[in-house]
């Protein structure tokens, strides 16, 4: 890039952020500098999943805190939030629910433990459950101590009650409710190695594997492979993450990013008026939203392997007849979902032609193109723009006399020199979606005014938003933010690229793959999960 | 005869009070505090005097000054368009105005954060934010920490979305950046941590699962502490802090013997159900209803002295319908003129205020009652909906704090340091706080006008 082009780029962004930065950073930076945190929480849905996954379906499982999702993701927030008193006495309270779902129940406690109990204190079926459930919840075998540990805690209640089962839904309790359990923890080998990083042991390797690609711990065969040391081997490693891979497990773990990246839970909460359009489920249609925009990215990553930059010019999209009926597109049958291309005179194109998108950063009545404007900045080019000042009145001046555009409106951000710094990157990005409504219909007027749809990306014009599709997928900032969001999420570690120079390497070593690939996500998992930035801490 | 004598005559040791929880009868055997006054009932029979409780309260999206500030200072003031559901308490609250923050001012609807540590907000990164030290209510609740079974208690009814990102807008309690602590939302949630440890055991089983808690919890303790070798200061300390969870689990099992109160019957099941989400209405005055008397029994049983009760979220984002479409922050926004909307908003959150006041006023406590015993502060994260700000910033000051607190009239400042207020009410429980805040806001002293002296 230009050096000219880079300083044009960087200036503007760079007088909006000095306006407003807080202090800047500082918790994340003296992590960084210190050694990245080394334990992390399972997220809320990773616990779920994992509970699952070893229990089998239909456990009840009671409240856990959402960790709010600093950072970006639930997986940064579980590595920077504590756990407050109250949550602990949830996961305490939690252990203590499935242990006894688990243990009381004739049919799954047979299925679960494996054995049937002898007598009351049965050391040979209470030993070989535990080894194998350590194993599972602690994600990687249990020593001596802890296994003479929990034992004994099973044996003693066992006998004390004289009822077996009573016994092993103590210890399952103090498994489940144990920071082993609850935290993921990545020390790395002892050996440090010449470029100051430690290697990840295999069963922390493990682990970070299978919570990137399927959102839940490492099942058996991921922790035998670490078991014979496996994933230490580049082939080795590979092989299992294709395995990982080709499950549809894997097509629900990267939904789950994308969800996240995207602020799908605030999309699921749409709802609509009854009176203004025939479609089935009025509250149930924000999540419908949510499905085209999942289904699209599914296809891409998964079904296609196709270049992902094609998310932003494609005319290809799902649609179920809900959608259809908001797209004025030919009715589709049903509620289920069919792949249609829109016509070559839709103004929809790609993601940013999403009802998800559209509608997602509206108001429940009206748009909002700083909010439109803002959410492309921040999530496809990596750009936060900090929130406005203090004692500032943020409202748009009333509509009075003469229909005025909500462009013409929004001159105020531009007019004042201290609302512009930020706004100038914004508003014009914004604006040129005008011709979708806050539901994210299409429109030619805004009531009797009319629509000008141009708008301008860091100096450069575009006419529609089909004009800024195609820029953003010729971006080169676009493909780096997205492995930028995809690092953070796997290693739920904030990525500190702008002040670490080995971050920096780690993300243009990425990215650059990510283009070798032809920019096809589905490779860029398997680069990011083989790369030396993932297989190791510093 | 004294009035105290007539009192105590009527509260028998075992007596047990007819109640309605939730709206389903229950029985609540009443707490020892009244059992054990002395003559006069203002101390315990052994001489210590009544516990003094910190309490804030806060809703979101701020007040209109022109018709929440009354136009009088002092005893004589008179009850202003806003504060009209007050009324029938009007002689327990007094009104703060004319304070500010001591705020840098990014972002908006924040000033929850900054109003309970006297310090900047801390930005993690661009767009999430928390708090830069423990909250005032945490440096209570450490040094109140041996006295209650409960450290504090924190209450949320509206569960939804919040503004924007970071602990700073979803949690007025904090203890320390990073970590806040989570409102529960679910009143059959907050009933089990109260009650739990008493409600669940028989007499013969009881033993027992102590032990067997016991030793559930010496596994994991051992588990943590192995953990916590070789870690950075960081994660270390994020450990030992699970660990302080653990320990307080600890304490209230083996406290079990010297349990004040016994345990009402649980709360209906319909509170319990799905999240209030959006709408505040109908189910958020029932459960505000049910949260402020499970919060009045805590208190009056002296599980805890300390808490935080969340009406609405930062920046609140619910919609309330029999006021009008949209969600409120939106609202705050858009209304234009006099923001009709929004001041029937204001007013619905202080008739909720209400309810926890009166639900206080209820349970009689030494002289007078629990709620003299409180000083709580009810306040909100911006002075007004629409700018937002953090000028002439909205305090009100329920309760007494035991005589400590001045109650019943309007203290009006000239631009001081707001947290002053926080501060008196938390030292009037008898924590020491030499000094709270840091920067331009750091304190050593409270607001002197609000305190009595005594």
């Amino acid at each position: 890039m230009p050096v000219v082009l880079a300083l044009t780029l960087t200036l503007p962004l760079g007088a909006c952020r000095q306006l407003n930065r807080p202090d800047g950073n500082a918790a994340t930076r003296a992590s960084a500098s210190g050694g990245e945190p080394v334990v992390r929480r399972l997220t809320t849905k990773q616990y779920r999943n994992v509970l699952t996954d070893i229990f089998g379906e239909g456990l009840v499982l009671p409240t856990l805190d959402e960790e709010p999702a600093t950072g970006g993701f639930s997986t940064t927030g579980a590595s920077q939030v504590a756990t407050s008193f109250q949550g602990v006495e949830q996961y305490l309270t939690a252990a203590d629910a499935v242990a006894r779902q688990v243990l009381t129940d004739e049919a799954r406690r047979y299925t679960v433990v494996g054995c049937v109990p002898g007598v009351a204190v049965d050391r040979p079926c209470a030993s070989r459950f535990i080894d194998r459930l350590g194993r599972a919840a602690f994600r990687r075998p249990l020593d001596s101590d802890e296994r003479q540990r929990f034992l004994d805690l099973a044996l003693h209640t066992a006998q004390r009650r004289n009822d077996f089962w009573a016994g092993l839904r103590v210890a399952v309790t103090a498994l489940l409710a144990s920071p082993s359990f609850i935290y993921v923890i990545e020390r790395g080998r002892p050996e440090l190695e010449p470029n100051g990083r430690r290697r990840l042991t295999s069963y922390e390797l493990a682990t970070r594997l299978s919570l990137f690609l399927w959102n839940t711990g490492p099942d058996e065969v991921l922790l035998d492979a670490a078991a014979r040391d496996e994933l230490a081997d580049p082939a080795g490693l590979r092989r299992h993450v294709l395995r990982l891979l080709a499950s549809p497990r894997a097509k629900l773990g990267l939904r789950n990013f994308f969800a996240e990246l995207y602020r799908m839970d605030a999309v699921e909460m749409i709802r609509r008026e009854k009176d203004k359009m025939p479609v089935t489920s009025v509250r149930a249609i924000g999540r419908t939203m949510k499905e085209e925009t999942m289904l699209v990215l599914e296809h891409n990553v998964f079904t296609e392997r196709e270049d992902f930059r094609k998310l932003f010019t494609t005319r290809d999209t799902f649609l179920n007849r809900d959608m259809a009926l908001i797209y004025q597109a030919k009715v589709v049958d049903g509620g289920m979902f069919t792949k249609i291309m829109l016509p070559e005179d839709s103004p929809r194109r790609g993601l940013l032609g999403h009802a998800s998108f559209l509608a997602g950063t509206s108001a429940p009545d009206k748009t909002s193109p700083t909010v439109r404007g803002k959410w492309i900045r921040e999530t496809l080019l990596c750009e936060p723009i900090p929130a406005p000042p203090p004692n500032v009145d943020t409202n748009l001046p009333p509509i009075e006399g003469e229909h005025k555009s909500l462009r013409e409106r929004l001159e105020e951000h531009r007019l004042d020199f201290g609302c512009n710094k930020c706004h100038q990157l914004i508003d014009p990005i914004g604006l040129s979606f005008e011709k979708f409504d806050h539901f994210g219909e299409y429109r030619e007027k805004d009531g009797e005014v009319p629509i000008d749809t141009s708008g301008e990306l860091d100096g450069k014009p575009f006419a529609s938003p089909v004009e800024l599709g195609q820029m953003l997928a010729a971006d080169p900032r676009v493909p780096s933010c997205l492995m930028r969001n995809l690092f953070s999420y796997a290693t739920g570690r904030i990525l500190q690229d702008k002040h670490d120079r080995h971050d920096q390497r780690a993300l243009a070593e990425l990215t650059s793959r990510f283009e070798r690939s032809g920019y096809r996500v589905f490779a860029a998992l398997q680069a990011l999960t083989t790369s030396e930035a993932f297989t190791h801490v510093r | 005869m004294s009035g105290s004598t007539r009192h105590r005559s009527r509260l028998g040791r075992r007596q047990l009070l007819r109640g309605v929880l939730g709206g389903i009868p229950i029985a609540i055997g009443l707490p020892r505090l009244g059992a054990m006054l002395d003559d006069h009932g203002e101390a315990y029979a052994d001489g210590k005097p009544l516990p003094r409780r910190f309490g804030v309260w806060a809703f979101g999206n701020g007040v209109h000054l022109d018709r929440w500030v009354p136009k009088q200072t002092g005893p004589a003031w008179q009850i202003t368009d806003e504060l009209t559901p007050l009324a029938p308490i009007k002689q327990h609250l007094t009104v703060v105005s004319g304070f500010d923050l001591p705020y840098d001012g990014r972002p908006h609807a924040s000033g929850n954060t900054v109003l309970m540590t006297s310090a900047q907000i801390l930005g993690v990164d661009d767009v999430t934010y928390t708090a830069r030290r423990a909250s005032i209510d945490q440096l209570v609740a450490r040094e109140l920490a041996a006295e209650t079974p409960l450290r504090s208690l924190e209450i949320g009814i509206d569960d939804g979305e919040a503004h924007e990102r970071g602990t700073a807008f979803h949690w007025w309690s904090h203890n320390g950046p990073n970590s806040p602590n989570r409102c529960i939302y679910s009143c059959r949630e907050v009933f089990n941590r109260l009650f739990g440890d008493i409600a669940a055991a028989d007499a013969g089983g009881a033993a027992l699962l102590v032990r067997e808690r016991q030793s559930v919890l010496d596994a994991i303790v051992t588990d943590a502490q192995r953990l916590n070798r070789g870690l950075g200061s960081g994660d270390r300390a994020r450990l030992e802090q699970h660990l302080e969870g653990i320990r307080a689990i600890e304490k209230r099992i083996t406290r079990r013997g010297a349990v004040v109160c016994a345990a009402p019957s649980p709360p209906a099941d319909d509170l319990v159900g799905p999240s209030l989400g959006v709408d505040y209405e109908p189910r958020g005055p029932l459960v505000n209803r049910t949260m402020a008397e499970l919060l009045a029994l805590a208190l009056s049983c002296d599980l805890t002295r300390v808490f935080t009760y969340q009406l609405v979220k930062p920046g609140s984002r619910v919609a309330i319908a029999s006021i009008g479409f949209g969600r409120y922050h939106d609202i705050t926004h858009n209304e234009p003129g006099d923001q009709p909307k929004c001041t029937a908003t204001i007013k619905l959150f202080m008739r909720e205020l209400l309810v926890l006041a009166q639900a206080l006023k209820a349970i009689p406590e030494g002289k007078g009652t629990l709620l003299d015993n409180c000083g709580i502060l009810a306040s909100s994260d911006c002075t007004t909906p629409k700018v937002h700000g953090s000028h002439d910033f909205p305090m009100l000051v329920l309760g007494n704090a035991g005589g400590r607190i001045k109650s019943g009239v309007h203290i009006r400042g000239k631009g001081e340091n707001a947290c002053m207020v926080p501060l008196s009410l938390a030292r009037a429980t008898g924590a020491k706080i030499p000094e709270f805040g840091e920067g331009k806001g750091r304190l050593t002293q409270g607001l002197a006008a609000l305190e009595t002296g005594a």
